[in-house]
């Protein structure tokens, strides 16, 4: 029994070594080809990179799987000499059901690993992972739609309408790629209300009071930052006045 | 070939060793065993907003976050609607927790030259920022994917 152990282990530990040592490189190659695939084409060191990236390679197919490391290491230095004068921005962002949207803001790409497939995420770029797929390709970010009506702060006076007071319209510069918005409402007085529309215009009726507002542009994949929030009130008009004329009568 | 042959020749002397225990021996004397290692403080709380809480490895209880508290690994800190904090590691690394959200101080696994936080996001949103991405790095692990931002591995 204790023969049948000590053989076991003599023929498992080393190859235990190997194959984290074969996993530890392929993770750094993964991360330098993302680097190479991703810089610049004009950027400085890029041509050096990727001979070094292909030295690489060479070492990886020959299992020397420490020298494959190094090499690839040294390419991601070169390339990360210039990005890494900004600071590396990103948001991870999880659901109630486990999705993940990570977006990369500024930097160098970070990296996004699921189901044993490894996607890189640029700046300005974003993704979203559903629990148990492996990740998608990232998408351009949605940039924020402007809002342009009501403008800020605008005092409205409108007439009665089904629902409320109106309809007012709310209206935004429309956003490249963006699928649909939502509309974040909130009166000073009452519930939030979240609005979608399909166009970068809504026309909602509204109770008399002061209301707070925010856009964001939707794609499939993606959600937008929100705007800036603008504010606005809704009063009700006054009834127009009615010009009476008597004519004087002939009966008397 | 060579790191195959003396791992063998190791395990076999080590074999031999056990073997050569008689059976009659007296048993050994209790050894000691040491206490286990103090918690390292990965990172601390910062910039508190509103309601925000920690709940310790070893304990059940949610506690109430205070400015500039330390964090160790497993530790969980929770935020409610309208609260947020700043998570500051140890190597710089700065990480913004938004309203409602449940994270949790991962185990580190340093390598040399590097210092590598990890941090576990159960929910919400959180922001974060590499100052030197050459020299730092942090893995953020969801329920869906693993994040990582930074130098994969740096070598002496």
């Amino acid at each position: 029994m204790k023969g049948s152990f000590l053989l076991a282990m003599l023929m498992l530990a080393p190859a235990e070594a190997e194959v984290r040592d074969r996993a530890r490189a392929q993770s750094v190659l993964e991360t330098a080809r993302n680097a190479v695939k991703h810089a610049d084409a004009k950027a400085a060191r890029r041509e050096e990179a990727a001979a070094k990236l292909k030295e690489a390679e060479a070492h990886f197919q020959s299992a020397r799987y420490e020298e494959a490391a190094q090499a690839a290491d040294g390419a991601w230095k070169l390339l990360s000499t210039s990005a890494a004068s900004q600071p590396t921005a990103f948001t991870v962002a999880v659901d109630d059901k486990g999705s993940t949207t990570v977006t990369s803001h500024s930097g160098q790409p970070v990296r996004v690993d699921a189901e044993g497939v490894t996607r890189s995420v640029g700046p300005n770029t974003s993704m979203r992972v559903t629990k148990g797929q492996p990740p998608p390709e990232p998408k351009p970010l949605l940039s924020v739609p402007l809002p342009t009506q009501p403008s800020d702060k605008l005092k409205l006076s409108v007439q009665p309408a089904k629902g409320g007071l109106g309809p007012i319209t709310l209206a935004w510069k429309a956003v490249e790629g963006a699928e649909s918005y939502e509309v974040e409402l909130v009166p000073v007085r009452g519930e939030k209300r979240v609005l979608t529309a399909t166009t970068a215009q809504l026309k909602v009726a509204l109770p008399a009071g002061a209301y707070r507002w925010s856009v964001r542009a939707l794609a499939r994949e993606a959600r937008g930052e929100a705007s800036p929030e603008h504010g606005f009130e809704v009063a009700e008009a006054p009834a127009k006045s009615i010009k009476l004329e008597v004519q004087s009568t002939k009966w008397k | 070939m060579n790191v195959r042959w003396s791992y063998m020749m190791f395990v076999l002397a080590l074999g031999t060793l056990s073997v050569g225990c008689p059976a009659d021996e007296k048993p050994p004397a209790p050894v000691h065993v040491p206490a286990m290692p103090p918690p390292v403080r990965r990172a601390q709380l910062k910039g508190l907003q509103g309601d925000v809480k920690v709940k310790r490895a070893a304990g059940d209880e949610w506690l109430p976050a205070q400015e500039g508290m330390a964090l160790f690994e497993n530790d969980k800190v929770r935020t409610v609607a309208g609260a947020g904090a700043q998570i500051v590691f140890a190597n710089g690394s700065v990480v913004s927790l938004g309203d409602d959200a449940l994270i949790g101080i991962a185990e580190t696994r340093p390598r040399p030259g590097q210092e590598r936080t990890d941090l576990t996001v159960l929910r919400g949103r959180v922001d974060a920022e590499l100052e030197d991405p050459a020299k730092q790095s942090l893995s953020v692990t969801t329920p869906a994917a693993t994040v990582r931002a930074g130098r994969e591995i740096v070598f002496q």
